[in-house]
C-alpha cells in the first residue's frame, strides 16, 4: 500500500477507498490484527475460521462503504461489522463462543477489581487464566460482549454503544453486571476477586 | 498477527501455534482485494441507504399521525355526548362502556406507537435513545397531535366518514342510531312536523325508519319543545303508547345528525348542555308525580345523568 495513505486517518481512508478499491487495501492492513483477536475473543478461534469470518467482515464493509456515516468512528462501524459476523458465524456453527479471552486476562482483572466501586476484598495476582476464559464463557452474551470491548478492546462507552448499538447508558449497565455476573461465575477460591 | 492464541491448555498452544505459522504466510489484504477484483464486488450505492434511512422516518412520521388520528377518534368517543344517559339505553354502565370503548382504536393507536418505536429504533442513531424516551416521545407526540386533530373535529369526521365507507364500521352515529331508534323501549329519533290546518296545529314525528308517530308534547319542558321546534333531527325518549303514538318525556339534540360539522357540533352540544341543566330538576320533580313519565323514571335504575 502507498504510504501516502498511512497520514490519513480512517475516515479519509473511505473516501479514497470509494474512488479506488485498491485503497481499501490500507483498511484491510490498518484492521486484520485488531478484529482478528476481537472475533477471537468472540469465539471464532481456529485460523481457517478466522480467515473466513475476516474475509466476510470486509467484503461486507467494502459493499456497504457507502453507508459509514462520517459523523462515527470508522473503527467502531467496522466493530459493528465484526461483531454482526462474529455473532453469524457462530450462530450457524451452532456452539456457545467459549472465547479467547484471557491474553491479558491479569490485566483486566485488575481493572474489573479497580473500577468497581463494591469490590471490598484484595486482588490476587496468580490469576488462573483458564478459570477467567471459563468464567467469562459462561455469562450473558452481552455482557461478555460489553466486558471484551471495554477491557481487552479497550473501547469508550460511546464506541460500545455505537458497535453494540444499545443506548449510551445501557453499556454502564452492561459492564457493571457484566463484572458482577463475572465475579460470581469466577471461582472465588482459585482467584479471590 | 498478535494474541491469537486461547491460553489454558496445551492443545490450545498447539493451535495457535500452528495459526501463527500459517498467518505468517498469507496476506489477507491481497486475497480481499483479489476476491473485490474478481467479482466485481462495488459499494453499494450511497442513495439506498439514504432512502432506506428516509422510508424509515416517513414510516415513523406515518405511525405517528395514524397513531394521533387513533387518539383523536378515543377522545371524540370519550367525550361524546352519549355519556350521558346511558341509564336509557344500557342496563349498567359497565355493559354501555364495553360497548362505547373504542378497541379498534385503541388497538390501531398501541400497533402504532409500537411500528413507531420499531421506526425510530431502526435509524441510524434510534439505538442511541433508551427505549423509554422512544416510547414516551412517540406516545406523547401521538396524544398531543390527536388531541389538536380531536379539537379539530378530525376525530368525529373521521369517524363518521369510517362508518360511511364500511358497513362493519361501528361508528357512533351507528351505535346511537341502534340504541335511540327503539321505539318499543320507549326511544326515538327523527325530527318533528308540524301540520297547521287552521287554529289547530298536529305534531307528526317522523322517525329514522321512516314511521309517523302522533307524539304527546305535554311533559316536555318548553326548551325541549323548542328543539322539536327548530326541526332538525332530535332523540326522544318516552313511551309507546300504540303502535302510532309515543308519549315524550324528553328531547335532546341528535349530535350525529350529518348536516353538523365537528365544531358546529361542538357548540350546539354546549348549547344543548345548558338547556338540560335548565330544566333538569323539573324533570326530578316529575320522577315523584304520577304521570306517565313519572312512572317511567321510576322504573329507571337511577335518574336520567342529563349533565353531558
Amino acid at each position: 500500500m502507498s504510504p501516502e495513505f498511512e497520514k490519513l486517518t480512517d475516515e479519509q481512508v473511505v473516501v479514497e477507498a470509494l474512488l479506488n478499491r485498491q485503497v481499501f487495501g490500507e483498511l484491510i492492513l490498518r484492521y486484520e490484527a485488531k478484529l482478528t483477536r476481537y472475533i477471537g475473543r468472540l469465539g471464532v478461534r481456529t485460523y481457517d475460521d478466522q480467515v473466513d469470518v475476516l474475509q466476510e467482515i470486509f467484503i461486507k464493509a467494502y459493499k456497504n462503504l457507502n453507508s459509514f456515516d462520517g459523523s462515527f468512528k470508522f473503527s467502531s462501524w467496522l466493530y459493528r461489522i465484526a461483531h454482526n459476523e462474529a455473532i453469524s458465524w457462530y450462530r450457524k456453527q451452532k456452539v456457545r463462543p467459549e472465547g479467547n479471552l484471557v491474553a491479558e486476562g491479569d490485566e483486566v482483572l485488575k481493572l474489573i477489581h479497580n473500577k468497581d466501586p463494591g469490590a471490598e476484598v484484595e486482588f490476587d495476582h496468580t490469576v488462573n487464566q483458564d478459570e477467567l476464559t471459563r468464567a467469562l464463557a459462561s455469562i450473558d452474551q452481552k455482557y461478555q460482549e460489553a466486558l471484551v470491548l471495554r477491557y481487552f478492546e479497550n473501547k469508550e462507552y460511546d464506541e460500545i454503544s455505537d458497535i453494540l448499538k444499545v443506548p449510551l447508558g445501557s453499556v454502564g449497565t452492561l459492564i457493571f453486571r457484566g463484572k458482577k455476573q463475572l465475579k460470581t461465575a469466577l471461582n472465588q477460591n482459585r482467584l479471590r476477586i | 498477527m498478535d494474541n491469537l492464541e486461547p491460553i489454558g491448555s496445551n492443545n490450545k498452544t498447539q493451535t495457535t501455534t500452528d495459526a501463527t505459522t500459517q498467518r505468517a504466510t498469507f496476506d489477507l489484504t491481497s486475497q480481499i482485494l483479489g476476491k473485490l477484483e474478481t467479482e466485481a464486488v462495488t459499494p453499494r450505492a450511497r442513495w439506498v441507504y439514504s432512502s432506506q434511512e428516509y422510508a424509515l422516518w416517513i414510516f415513523w412520521a406515518a405511525t405517528v399521525v395514524l397513531g394521533a388520528l387513533s387518539v383523536s377518534v378515543t377522545l371524540f368517543v370519550l367525550a361524546h355526548q352519549r355519556f350521558a344517559l346511558y341509564e336509557l339505553t344500557h342496563t349498567d354502565f359497565s355493559s354501555f362502556a364495553v360497548d362505547v370503548l373504542p378497541g379498534l382504536w385503541l388497538t390501531l393507536f398501541m400497533a402504532m406507537v409500537l411500528f413507531a418505536v420499531f421506526n425510530m429504533r431502526h435509524t441510524k442513531r434510534g439505538y442511541r435513545y433508551p427505549l423509554w424516551q422512544i416510547l414516551g416521545s412517540s406516545l406523547l407526540l401521538s396524544l398531543v397531535l390527536g388531541s389538536v386533530l380531536h379539537v379539530a373535529g378530525a376525530g368525529f369526521s373521521l369517524d363518521r366518514k369510517m362508518g360511511m365507507w364500511s358497513k362493519d364500521y361501528a361508528s357512533q352515529d351507528k351505535l346511537e342510531l341502534k340504541w335511540w331508534q327503539n321505539p318499543a323501549e320507549g326511544r326515538l329519533v327523527g325530527k318533528a312536523m308540524y301540520i297547521r290546518e287552521g287554529a289547530d296545529t298536529e305534531i307528526r314525528f317522523i322517525d329514522m325508519a321512516g314511521t309517523a308517530w302522533q307524539l304527546s308534547l305535554d311533559e316536555l319542558h318548553e326548551a325541549e319543545k323548542r328543539l322539536l321546534e327548530e326541526g332538525r333531527q332530535v332523540r326522544i325518549f318516552g313511551t309507546l303508547e300504540n303502535d302510532r303514538s309515543f308519549h315524550a318525556c324528553g328531547a335532546m339534540p341528535w349530535v350525529q345528525d350529518r348536516s353538523y360539522e365537528g365544531k358546529e357540533l361542538d357548540e350546539i352540544r354546549q348549547g344543548a348542555r345548558a338547556k338540560i341543566e335548565g330544566f333538569r330538576e323539573d324533570k326530578m320533580a316529575m320522577m315523584a308525580s304520577s304521570t306517565a313519565c313519572g312512572e317511567l323514571m321510576r322504573h329507571l335504575p337511577r335518574p336520567p345523568k342529563l349533565a353531558w
